[in-house]
């Protein structure tokens, strides 16, 4: 069994929350001058668990993501062109500006996808996993959600069907200490949730949200277990959310301690310290580089992208005549 | 458990009756003896008592449905048994049985006060495109809206009249050389004639919404009885045999002594003594909830609504006449008021209303008349009519065709006109 | 042709329909060995196994959830909702999740099928006997089907289940005994969209949905009583609406009632009403009139229910009321 990254798979790992990183920096210098529209969910701080969770899946696995999806879209292998450019509500986005950043889904990519629902991430996987397993499939759906979608109803309803029928989804709770505004301490009497895997019957396991490694370790196992027909996994990953709910979020709530000592444990700080010996400064200094110029011509190319012109969706019309 | 059967109820020489009323409903306690259910067998009405004291627990019969003879019209059981037995095991409700709660969008408002017409969508349409100013229609609906049905009646009316002639609903008035009975023509030129009887208190005005259905389908003779509109009060004692005679003169004076009778209420009496009479040849004979054939009569509403002089007091009188309150709106009561502000005309039928219906009671009877009768006869009467019982249709012989029409009180011919009219030209048609 | 039981009928179509396609699978309440509450899934778990008929947790809202989405990925679920009353345990995944994403994704489709039956008149009281038709048929990217006769509940479910589109399948709890002909030809489908002509008349249009058509049917025999010649429309699809058949009946009738067993306010008889209005105006001689349910939850004693749900007394009395 494989659940150890390679160094070139470490490298790309590293790139990817690169990518998220610049996207979610450029996102916010948007925002504040007024060329998003709505408000934008920054994963700042959260790269490693996107990214690090998806770097062992293929193409045809399945994620479905939350919200603040935007390290899920790029660890899957969405493209940073396709994400800026339907954030910015353009014809080249991936759904051509119909969606927005919430709801970025992309079939063929095995992304479907953003949902802002929370908690609905998780019975989409879930489902996702009975169509595989009715089909007869190898692969696998895995789930992101959040600390405030593990209080939902739909996310023990999920578990249980899940670990009853030995559906091949992994759990991926992405722990990062908020739900909006509302800390984790006050909307549940447990610190771990993991441990409600066990009223299911669902093997679960903590770790660093910030390291990528680890993250990628404890999903791998996860993924080849549900691979293997043993049922679901869950995967409690603890990280820090750095920039707030959302661009309109007001701030004031959080800690300043905690966020200086969760910024000192940057995923991609955590990264470069754990790549810099075996690959050295220069080469990782120049993939950087290379991501950051990747995302600001992505957002350049996005920017000047024609704006989509709007169509009436016959399929949804309520007279059969339109059909 | 007792069985209610028509075994025995005048139906051996029937094999099938149709049920004409339930006079009680599921859950009703009824005692053995009492009438639960009226059939018709063969256009006779047949009233069938209970078998039994108990509660009526089932009606297998819904009013209108044919049943063979034999057959169960209906359970009556114990009351302990029914209240003990289990919920699986009761009869399905049937539909008459349960409250009406289906409401209907209401219909619009018949007032015209701030001038607008009201007609229907398709009546304006077709009206837009026949350049027909709907200002110059007449509503036949209840609903007062003019609808499709005027717009083609007013288009036929003017394509037939002769150009010379002014437009047969706005024909100067023909006044009668008889007992100064005031009468008025209007529909067909030719054709057959009807003759229309109005009931206590009413005058040839409380036609217009049926004349309106009938459109062009007859010739129609409107008459106003003595002591009512435009005709002056009687001369002696009033009595319906008196303007019985009276109708007779003027329609005589009219070259008219071939025609059909339609009477409604009083009118209905007068139409039968007419009948009776012999002095005018009757084709058809059409009732509206006729005067004649009972003792009962809500004598309150024939003296208050005789005396009333306000608003006020009309207007509880008028409710009790229509099903449907909403037809009496303040321009209604008004218009009634108006047409009844002749304090000669309200003494004269005060007066008529003892002469003819003393003590609250309908002095003059004709059943036996009706059951002689060789023309055809219908008789109609609204469900919820509140002045004369509709049960005074039944025991009227086998030959009289008997038409309950839901949601009209007395006055059927206001409350449902394309109904009446629609029985009326049957029962003419019938005669030819 | 045999003479089938309603459920029968629907147990047929799912029959025939998990034999053509492997990746038709059902899952449900008590539908598996127990063959479910209305006996619709009888006997096709020992047919097909538990893997494609499969018993569930009484968690509707995910079951609702993971029909969307497995639909999307590959399968076509056939998912039983036991009682209409529980629609909106799975709103969330009808409104937030299958009505937007043919929308908003490329290649996407989803061809699941929900089953539920609503409808008052067995004494199940204020939770189990609604008829919730408006909440479905509201959202676009849902087809809804109410089916009525035993033909049609084979012929429709078939066709639902082949579409790409998520179907919301309509039963009511009075119709699963009702015996009626049905093709035994596998190919025999029933088109969505299509409304079904109960019986011609020139007065008056009835249109109905659901059980509502059989007392509809019995109205326009009460009319014929009175000489008023009604035409009873059975719509079959809620959505989408077979607006020609609406049209072509107005403009022969020039009147309309609609009859829908849920609630009056902003409900389905609403927006039939609402339709006409906006497509058959100037044809109108009279006003719309509407039969349903009164506003109020339906009661459990039987002379309570059988006051509230509407019948053919009541359905013939708005007929009248209109053509005045």
């Amino acid at each position: 069994m494989k659940n150890s990254p390679s160094t070139t798979e470490r490298i790309e790992m590293h790139r990817k929350m690169v990518l998220v990183r610049r996207l979610e920096e450029r996102l916010g210098e948007l925002h504040k001058a007024g060329k998003t529209r709505g408000p934008i969910h920054r994963c700042d701080g959260q790269e490693a668990v996107g990214v690090g969770a998806t770097a062992m899946l293929a193409t045809s696995d399945y994620v479905t993501s939350t919200h603040r999806g935007h390290a899920h879209y790029v660890g899957k292998g969405l493209g940073v062109h396709g994400i800026a450019a339907e954030i910015l509500g353009r014809e080249t986005g991936y759904c051509g500006g119909r969606a927005g950043h919430m709801l970025i889904g992309e079939k063929a990519s095995g992304v479907i996808g953003g949902n802002a629902i929370v908690g609905a991430s998780i019975p989409a996987a879930t489902g996702m996993a009975l169509s595989i397993q009715v089909r007869g499939g190898s692969d696998v759906a895995m789930c992101f959600f959040g600390d405030g979608a593990a209080q939902t109803g739909i996310c023990h309803e999920s578990m249980n069907i899940a670990a009853l029928w030995k559906l091949p989804v992994v759990f991926v709770l992405e722990h990062n200490q908020y739900g909006l505004t509302v800390h984790h301490s006050v909307q549940s009497p447990v610190a771990d949730l993991s441990i409600r895997g066990a009223g299911y019957a669902i093997p679960s396991e903590i770790v660093d949200g910030n390291d990528a490694v680890a993250v990628y370790r404890a999903v791998a196992t996860a993924v080849e277990r549900a691979r293997r027909g043993e049922g679901p996994s869950l995967v409690e990953a603890k990280t820090y959310r750095m920039q707030g709910f959302s661009t309109s979020d007001m701030g004031g709530y959080q800690g300043e301690e905690d966020l200086a000592a969760w910024a000192a444990r940057d995923p991609i700080k955590v990264s470069f310290a754990s790549l810099v010996d075996a690959v050295g400064q220069e080469r990782l200094e120049q993939v950087e580089q290379e991501a950051v110029a990747e995302v600001d011509a992505a957002i350049e190319a996005a920017l000047e992208a024609p704006l989509p012109t709007f169509a009436v969706f016959e399929k949804t019309a309520p007279y059969a005549e339109s059909f | 458990m007792t069985d209610i059967t028509v075994v025995g109820a005048g139906g051996e020489y029937m094999e099938s009756v149709v049920v004409v009323e339930w006079h009680k409903k599921p859950g009703d306690m009824v005692a053995a003896g009492e009438l639960v259910v009226t059939v018709e067998t063969a256009k006779a009405a047949t009233e069938i008592e209970a078998p039994a004291s108990g509660v009526l627990a089932e009606v297998r019969a819904e009013v209108g449905q044919e049943i063979e003879v034999g057959g169960v019209l209906g359970v009556i059981a114990d009351p302990a048994a029914m209240a003990a037995r289990p919920a699986e095991d009761k009869p399905a409700a049937k539909p008459s049985e349960t409250a009406a709660v289906a409401e209907t969008s209401p219909v619009a408002t018949r007032s015209a006060s701030n001038g607008r017409v009201l007609a229907s969508p398709l009546a304006r349409r077709i009206a837009a495109q026949k350049s027909i100013d709907l200002s110059a229609l007449t509503a036949s609906s209840a609903s007062g809206r003019i609808k499709l049905r005027d717009v083609e009646a007013y288009e036929a009316r003017s394509e037939k009249a002769p150009a010379a002639q002014p437009p047969l609903a706005a024909r100067p008035t023909d006044r009668s050389s008889g007992d100064s009975l005031h009468l008025t023509r209007r529909g067909a030129a030719n054709g057959n004639t009807l003759v229309l009887l109005h009931g206590f208190g009413a005058d040839s005005l409380s036609w217009q919404p049926l004349v309106a259905a009938l459109g062009d389908s007859a010739s129609i003779v409107l008459v106003d009885l003595p002591g009512h509109g435009r005709s002056a009060k009687p001369n002696g004692r009033p009595s319906i045999h008196g303007f019985a005679g009276n109708v007779a003169e003027a329609l005589h004076g009219q070259g008219l002594d071939d025609v059909h009778l339609v009477g409604h209420s009083l009118g209905g009496g007068v139409a039968l003594a007419l009948a009776e009479s012999g002095a005018i040849a009757i084709r058809s004979l059409t009732l509206l909830a006729p005067a004649g054939l009972g003792p009962e009569i809500d004598g309150a509403f024939v003296q208050g609504y005789a005396r009333a002089t306000r608003a006020d007091s009309l207007r509880p009188w008028l409710l009790r006449l229509f099903a449907d309150a909403s037809i009496v709106t303040p321009g209604f009561v008004s218009t009634t008021l108006k047409a009844r502000s002749s304090a000669a005309l309200r003494d004269a039928q005060d007066e008529l209303a003892d002469a003819i219906f003393p003590d609250g009671t309908q002095a003059t009877e004709f059943r036996e008349v009706l059951k002689r009768l060789a023309v055809p006869l219908k008789i109609i009467w609204g469900e919820q009519d509140r002045i004369i019982p509709k049960r005074h249709a039944m025991h009227t012989g086998a030959a009289a065709a008997l038409h309950f029409l839901p949601g009209a009180g007395h006055m059927p011919h206001v409350e449902d006109p394309v109904t009446v009219a629609r029985l009326i030209l049957q029962n003419v048609k019938a005669a030819l | 042709m045999a003479k089938l039981r309603y459920a029968e009928a629907l147990n047929q179509a799912l029959r025939e329909e998990m034999q053509r396609d492997p990746s038709v699978f059902l899952f449900g309440e008590d539908i598996a060995r127990y063959g479910g509450v209305f006996k619709v899934t009888r006997g096709l778990m020992d047919e097909f196994g538990e893997g494609r008929v499969r018993d569930t947790p009484i968690s509707e809202q995910t079951l609702a959830a993971m029909a969307v989405t497995a639909a999307m990925t590959g399968t076509r679920p056939i998912l039983e909702i036991m009682y209409a009353d529980f629609m909106p345990l799975v709103l969330d995944a009808l409104i937030n999740q299958a009505s937007i994403y043919e929308y908003l994704w490329n290649d996407v489709s989803m061809p699941f099928v929900l089953r539920t039956q609503g409808g008052g008149g067995a004494g199940a009281g204020a939770q189990h006997s609604k008829s919730l038709d408006s909440l479905v048929a509201h959202i676009p990217g849902l087809k809804v089907v109410a089916p009525v006769t035993p033909a049609d509940a084979k012929g429709l479910l078939k066709t639902a289940i082949r579409d790409s589109q998520p179907v919301i399948f309509l039963e009511h709890k009075l119709l699963y005994n009702l015996r009626d002909d049905v093709p035994d030809d596998p190919d025999f489908t029933v088109e969505i969209g299509k409304a079904r002509t109960v019986c011609e008349g020139a007065d008056i249009s009835i249109f109905a949905t659901s059980r509502m058509v059989l007392e509809s049917h019995k109205a326009a025999e009460l009319l014929a009583a009175d000489g008023i010649s009604a035409e009873v429309i059975d719509l079959r699809s809620l959505r989408p609406l077979d607006l020609s058949a609406i049209k072509t009946s107005i403009a022969k009738t020039h009147h309309a009632v609609v009859v829908n067993e849920g609630w009056r306010f902003c409900g389905y008889a609403a927006e039939l009403s609402a339709t006409i209005m906006d497509h058959a105006f100037d044809d109108l001689d009279g006003p719309v009139a509407r039969v349903t349910l009164p506003d109020m939850p339906v009661p459990y004693s039987e002379p309570l229910e059988m006051a509230v749900l509407p019948n053919a007394a009541k359905i013939a009395d708005a007929a009248r009321a209109t053509l005045r």
